[in-house]
């Protein structure tokens, strides 16, 4: 095998006799495929996960959208403008952006990541996620994770800001919070968002499905009828699809 | 020597698989490399003879390291310069150090792709030509110098190009365009008539 490798390198320059040396003294040897192989399949399942998160987000911004009070734009801002710019879902919209700038560098970081140009990438970035969170959003997950976020992440009902600016506005007719306790009839008692006690006067028929005393923020429709007082039109779940849930609002997080 | 033969009639991509089997054959590759890349060293950096052939080494034993990250899909010379870029680079930032001079070999062929290519007359006198190149290139940012290196002095496709620096083609495209009005505006600065 010396005779062999001393054949070999008749000829060679100096230099690469010295890399030869160099190798064999140092036990220098290839990296193993696996390595290479497992840091592929890593950033692959990062740019997967971003993908997958981005379209979740885009799944509930779907949601947000469509359960966005729209009918009561005029009390809560004199024109629809303002009023989309008031209630954009903006924290969404920056997982969103957030994400698709993760599962952007994720791929460009594959193999053949770097063939592809920004446009192209975030383009086709953000058309699959939407094709995705379409589907997502069709099988109820954007409902299911803005009520988990709501119901399970306190900062998050302040996170999405708008909700809170509409739905406390009782001079407006629109309040939310949790009921303290169901005196029957329609009537409660509710804890709003500023933590201020109202008696809420309803006529809520008592076969309407209801809320359970201290489970849920849920929002109200009506008119105050003095400083502790409030005369209940109809209720609404928070995040909704109106209360009770109409038929095709997904429950997957009952 | 049949067996010598036999490796020279070999693929670099095949002579890289052989070499993973078994480390006396990457010598070959080493052979085939050495002045190529020892030139496109010297062509993008301001790196001392001596200096170019440190870094070389460290090429050829990064290559020899990665040989089983080597992309199929690559031309393996694309890969190889590759590698000798990043090495350059890392060297640049180690050092930090800006080029000043260049000691380029251009030959009569570059000189009438480049004088073609960027719109130069051709009726200049080719070693003032070859000097002026030379002075303006230096003066480039590395970025427009080594793609103006890999188009006209390495005369590397696009596609090679992109594969080498891992840039789109259209941003090659790009950049060979802005590199191609820099070094016009640099001959305009530097008063080089041509």
């Amino acid at each position: 095998m010396e005779k062999k490798s001393n054949e070999i390198s008749n000829g060679a320059s100096d230099l690469v006799k010295e890399v030869l040396e160099k190798i064999k003294e140092k036990h220098i040897k290839p990296k193993p495929k696996w390595e290479f192989i497992l840091e592929e399949y890593i950033i692959w399942i990062f740019a997967g996960a971003s993908f997958l998160v981005g379209s979740l987000a885009v799944a509930v911004i779907i949601h947000m959208v469509r359960n966005n009070d729209w009918d009561l734009h005029d009390r809560v801002s004199g024109n629809l403008v303002s009023f989309i710019f008031a209630t954009l879902p903006y924290f969404w919209l920056l997982i969103l952006s957030a994400f698709i700038a993760l599962a952007y560098y994720n791929f460009k970081h594959t193999k053949s990541g770097y063939r592809f140009s920004l446009r192209l990438l975030v383009i086709s970035s953000i058309l699959a996620s939407v094709f995705l969170g379409v589907f997502f959003y069709s099988v109820g997950f954007g409902w299911t994770i803005d009520r988990m976020f709501s119901v399970r992440l306190p900062f998050y009902d302040r996170l999405i800001f708008h909700r809170r600016l509409i739905w406390d506005n009782p001079e407006r007719g629109m309040m939310a919070g949790r009921i303290i306790s169901d005196l029957g009839e329609g009537n409660f008692k509710l804890r709003d968002l500023d933590n201020k006690i109202w008696m809420m006067h309803g006529q809520i028929s008592s076969t309407t499905p209801w809320p359970s005393a201290g489970q849920e923020i849920i929002k109200i429709i009506g008119e105050p009828m003095d400083n502790f007082n409030f005369q209940v039109r109809e209720l609404r779940s928070w995040p909704g699809c109106g209360w009770p849930a109409p038929v095709n609002c997904p429950m997957l997080f009952p | 020597m049949t067996e010598n033969k036999n490796f020279l009639e070999k693929t670099d991509e095949e002579l890289a698989v052989l070499a993973l089997g078994s480390k006396d054959y990457f010598l070959y590759l080493m052979r085939r490399y050495e002045a190529k890349l020892l030139a496109y060293i010297l062509r993008i950096s301001s790196f001392s003879h001596d200096e170019a052939e440190d870094v070389l080494q460290e090429v050829f034993i990064k290559i020899y390291k990665n040989l089983n990250d080597f992309d199929k899909n690559l031309k393996f010379s694309s890969w190889a310069y590759r590698i000798t870029h990043n090495q350059v680079i890392s060297h640049y930032r180690k050092a930090k150090a800006r080029p000043q001079s260049l000691p380029l070999d251009i030959n009569d062929k570059i000189l009438a792709n480049l004088s073609s290519d960027l719109d130069i007359e051709k009726e200049i006198e080719a070693g003032y030509f070859k000097k002026a190149i030379k002075k303006v290139l230096a003066n480039l940012d590395i970025k427009y110098r080594e793609v103006l290196v890999l188009k006209f002095l390495e005369e590397r496709s696009y596609k090679e190009i992109s594969d080498i620096l891992k840039k789109p083609m259209g941003t090659i495209a790009t950049l060979i365009n802005r590199a191609k009005k820099e070094f016009r505006e640099e001959l305009d600065r530097q008063k080089i008539k041509i």
